[in-house]
C-alpha cells in the first residue's frame, strides 16, 4: 500500500501518514506551517508514529529498548543506575525532560518517596515507559 | 442526438463510474438532457442512494501522532470530491463522510477491534499542593496547580479535503510543563458521493 507521510526531516520522527491522497497545497502547508517534509512509502504496515520512522529517506522499524536497573526495589535515598540506554535518549520524569544522555547509564537518586513516571525516548526506538514507587528505607 | 446512457466514465476528464441514464430536461415533456453533461439531470445515477443504500468514492486510513500541544496535530487529506463528483471546484457543498479511529490499545495485529466516532473533551483539573499557610480565620490556605487534560479526536470535511485533528494531548501540568498521557491516533475514513446531510458531523 502506498502511504503518504509527513515527517520532521531533522529528527526523522513521523507526524502523520495517511493513505488518502495528498496534493502540492497540502505539502506546501505542512512545510510552510509545520515544518514537515513530505515522503511517500510503499508498504503494508501503516508507518506508525511509535513503530517507524524516516531514515534517510526510508521508513525504518525502530527498536525496543532494554534498559538494565541496578535494583528493582527503588528506596528513599538509594542510587538506582540504568545501563544499556543508548546515547541520544532522552530521559523525562512525569513528563518533563530532564536531558539527553551523552553516555549509556544513567544515574537516579531516590530524594522524595512517591510515584514517578520515567520515560525513555530516542527517535529509532519504541517510547519505553515504567512507573516505580518509592519505598522508605527499612 | 443526445447521449442518453452512459456506462462507465461519464465523459472523458470525468472519474465518476455507474451507469447514468439521462432524464428529461428542465421543463420540456420531450427533450432528454445529454448524458454527459455536468449539470444534467438524470433519470437513474448509480452513484445515488439506491435501496437505501450510500456509494463509498474515496476510503483510506492513516495515523496521527501525539500531539505536543492543546493546538492538536492536523492530517489533512485531499479526496477533490467537489472537482470530480459535482465538476465544481468553487463548490460549497460537503460530501458526506464517516471517519472512525481508535488507539494503540484498540489494535491487534494491526487490525481495530474497537474503534470511535470523531469526539473530543478538554478539562482542567485544580489540586492543591503540600505547600500550604494557616490564615487568620484558622482556615489552611494550599497552593494549587492545574492540570490541563485533553483526549480525542476532531473532523471536518470541506468539499475538496477532509482534516482530521488528534487532540489526544494527554495532560499538561500547567506549573511544571510536563506532558504525560498523550495518544498516536489510528483512522479511517470513507467519502460518500452523497451531499453531506448531517451538517458536518458526519456518520
Amino acid at each position: 500500500m502506498i502511504w503518504n507521510v509527513f515527517y520532521n526531516k531533522s529528527s526523522g520522527k513521523i507526524s502523520w501518514a495517511s493513505s488518502g491522497d495528498v496534493n502540492d497545497v497540502i505539502k506546501a502547508d505542512q512545510k510552510n506551517n509545520e515544518g514537515l517534509d513530505y515522503i511517500q512509502v510503499d508498504q503494508d504496515d501503516v508507518p506508525d508514529p511509535e513503530l517507524f520512522y524516516i531514515n534517510s529517506g526510508t521508513c525504518t522499524a525502530k527498536t525496543e529498548f532494554s534498559p538494565s536497573y541496578s535494583s528493582d526495589v527503588w528506596e528513599l535515598d538509594a542510587t538506582i543506575t540504568v545501563s544499556n540506554l543508548p546515547a541520544g535518549t532522552e530521559v523525562f520524569l512525569d513528563g518533563v525532560s530532564k536531558g539527553t544522555m551523552s553516555d549509556t547509564s544513567l544515574t537516579l537518586t531516590i530524594k522524595e518517596s512517591g510515584s514517578y513516571l520515567l520515560k525513555f525516548e530516542k527517535v529509532d526506538k519504541i517510547t519505553y515507559t515504567i512507573r516505580k514507587v518509592t519505598k522508605k528505607s527499612a | 442526438m443526445a447521449n442518453r446512457v452512459a456506462i462507465g466514465r461519464r465523459a472523458s476528464g470525468q472519474t465518476d463510474r455507474g451507469l447514468n441514464i439521462s432524464g428529461l430536461s428542465s421543463g420540456s415533456l420531450t427533450n432528454f438532457d445529454n448524458v454527459t453533461t455536468p449539470a444534467a439531470i438524470h433519470n437513474l445515477d448509480s452513484s445515488d442512494v439506491i435501496g437505501g443504500s450510500l456509494s463509498v468514492y474515496k476510503f483510506g486510513q492513516g495515523t496521527i501522532t501525539k500531539p505536543t500541544d492543546d493546538e492538536g496535530r492536523l492530517a489533512t487529506i485531499q479526496h477533490q470530491w467537489a472537482s470530480n463528483v459535482l465538476q465544481d471546484s468553487d463548490s460549497t457543498k460537503n460530501p458526506l463522510f464517516a471517519v472512525r479511529w481508535n488507539l494503540a490499545a484498540d489494535l491487534t495485529n494491526g487490525v481495530a477491534t474497537r474503534v470511535y466516532t470523531p469526539n473530543y473533551y478538554d478539562a482542567v483539573h485544580e489540586e492543591e499542593t503540600d505547600n500550604c499557610e494557616d490564615e487568620e480565620d484558622g482556615e489552611e490556605n494550599c497552593e494549587t496547580v492545574n492540570f490541563v487534560l485533553q483526549e480525542g479526536v476532531r473532523v471536518a470535511i470541506r468539499p475538496n479535503a477532509l482534516d482530521i485533528f488528534n487532540f489526544s494531548m494527554g495532560v499538561l501540568n500547567e506549573e511544571e510543563g510536563g506532558l504525560t498521557g498523550g495518544h498516536t491516533i489510528y483512522y479511517a475514513y470513507a467519502i460518500f458521493h452523497q451531499e453531506d446531510f448531517t451538517n458536518g458531523a458526519g456518520l
